[in-house]
């Protein structure tokens, strides 16, 4: 299966990237194991070669980037690679619901959507955070920490519009939930 | 942007700090793949793997390299062959090869030499064993003739005397064999002859006989034993 992803590298690159593979092969199992379910063995196997393909494609970048942090940066894109491919086949059908215009409106306006976090200490909501599936986080990463819009993020997903707003809700409806559950401060 | 976004935004980062933490330490846990790719020096080093690798994976190069195993056991057969066929015919001349004959001779008995063809001649050599109390006396050498003769003594005024000599063709050298016994050994994979003779009230005489290529050495003392001599013989450098 190597082989696929090597073919467009020259020597060099290709006996790098066999070494790259064999360094981060556990690590994309892993990731796999963990944010795909186990019943569904096939889209396992789909995310994982999605992965070696988007590694292939950035391996230049991935190179250029320092080896104390690669593993962290490889990670990051298996996980997000991991979870695209798993909303591209298992989500699409959960989303297909059509959010409200108001829903839609709150979510635009960020400090409104948001507002619920404001007695909420720091270390409460890290911890929160870290409890939220994955998945979740996703949408929520995109939108907030990587300042995307959702029309970007649906264009690289290649999903609608609809469906990110109806993920970063989702997602924020969670993290509310296990505040209240956890945290106590949540009223 | 406000506080609350801040919030999330380091909430967020810390999730995502601690879930590929999380997913690197459990990848690391986990035992290391059957196959792994060693690790080269020089850049070199791994085309040359990498070569070797695609040699032996490509099915034409796995025919091709097979081929050629069989072709090296053939000649590998062949060469075991031609050094066993040479060794028996190197033994078969150790086996008839006698480096001396003896003439019974009415007055004396008279020992004739063959040059050994088995092995390399050694003129000049040192003794670098001497029994103990015997010292050096005399050197003789004569690079006309191609000998030498040390002489060492004790203080019991016994002889040691180490020759060495070309053998010339047809040579001879004379032994009184009708009094004395002779009796075959080997110095160092040499064949050698020991030689007693009796003088009667006198003593005894031993020599002890070997040949290297075209050179004889001869070691003879005064009421010595064979394993003495040979110790002698064999510590010759």
């Amino acid at each position: 299966m190597l082989l696929l992803y090597v073919e467009r590298f020259d020597d060099h690159t290709r006996d790098q990237f066999e070494q790259f593979y064999d360094t981060y092969i556990r690590l994309s199992e892993v990731i796999v194991s963990k944010l795909i379910p186990a019943n569904r063995p096939k889209l396992r196997e789909d995310c994982l070669q999605d992965i070696w393909i988007t590694c292939s494609e950035s391996f230049e970048r991935i190179l250029s980037v320092p080896e104390s942090e690669r593993s962290k940066y490889v990670a990051g894109i298996m996980r997000n690679v991991t979870i695209d491919c798993f909303h591209k086949n298992v989500s699409r059908d959960n989303l297909a619901e059509e959010l409200s215009e108001d829903v839609i409106n709150t979510l635009e306006d960020r400090s409104e959507s948001l507002s619920f976090l404001k007695d909420i200490e720091q270390l409460d909501l890290n911890a929160a955070m870290t409890k939220l599936p994955a998945n979740m986080r996703k949408a929520l990463e995109d939108y907030y920490l990587y300042d995307l819009s959702v029309e970007e993020i649906a264009q690289k997903e290649q999903v609608s519009t609809h469906a990110i707003y109806k993920r970063i809700e989702r997602g924020l409806s969670e993290l509310r939930l296990r505040l209240k559950t956890e945290g106590g401060y949540f009223e | 942007m406000t506080a609350e976004e801040k919030k999330l935004r380091l909430a967020l980062e810390y999730a995502r700090e601690v879930e590929l933490s999380q997913y690197i330490e459990e990848s690391e846990a986990l035992p290391q793949p059957a196959k792994s790719l060693p690790y080269y020096r020089t850049r070199k080093k791994m085309l040359a793997a990498a070569s070797n690798r695609q040699q032996t994976t490509s099915p034409e190069r796995v025919n091709r390299s097979l081929k050629g195993a069989r072709k090296a056991v053939r000649t590998a057969l062949l060469v075991a062959a031609l050094i066993l066929l040479f060794a028996v015919s190197a033994f078969a001349i150790q086996q008839v090869y006698e480096f001396y004959h003896v003439v019974d001779n009415p007055t004396d008995s008279d020992v004739f030499l063959t040059p050994d063809p088995n092995s390399k001649s050694d003129l000049f050599g040192k003794y670098t064993y001497i029994p103990d109390g015997f010292r050096k006396t005399k050197t003789d050498r004569s690079l006309w003739y191609r000998e030498e003769e040390i002489t060492y003594e004790n203080d019991d005024g016994d002889l040691l005397v180490c020759r060495s000599g070309m053998i010339t063709p047809g040579g001879l050298h004379s032994y009184d064999t009708e009094h004395g016994k002779l009796q075959k050994t080997m110095v160092n994979a040499h064949p050698a002859m020991f030689i007693i003779i009796d003088h009667g009230s006198a003593g005894n005489n031993s020599i002890l006989l070997w040949i290297t290529g075209n050179t004889y050495h001869e070691v003879s003392c005064n009421n010595s034993s064979i394993e003495e001599l040979k110790k002698i013989a064999e510590n010759r450098k």
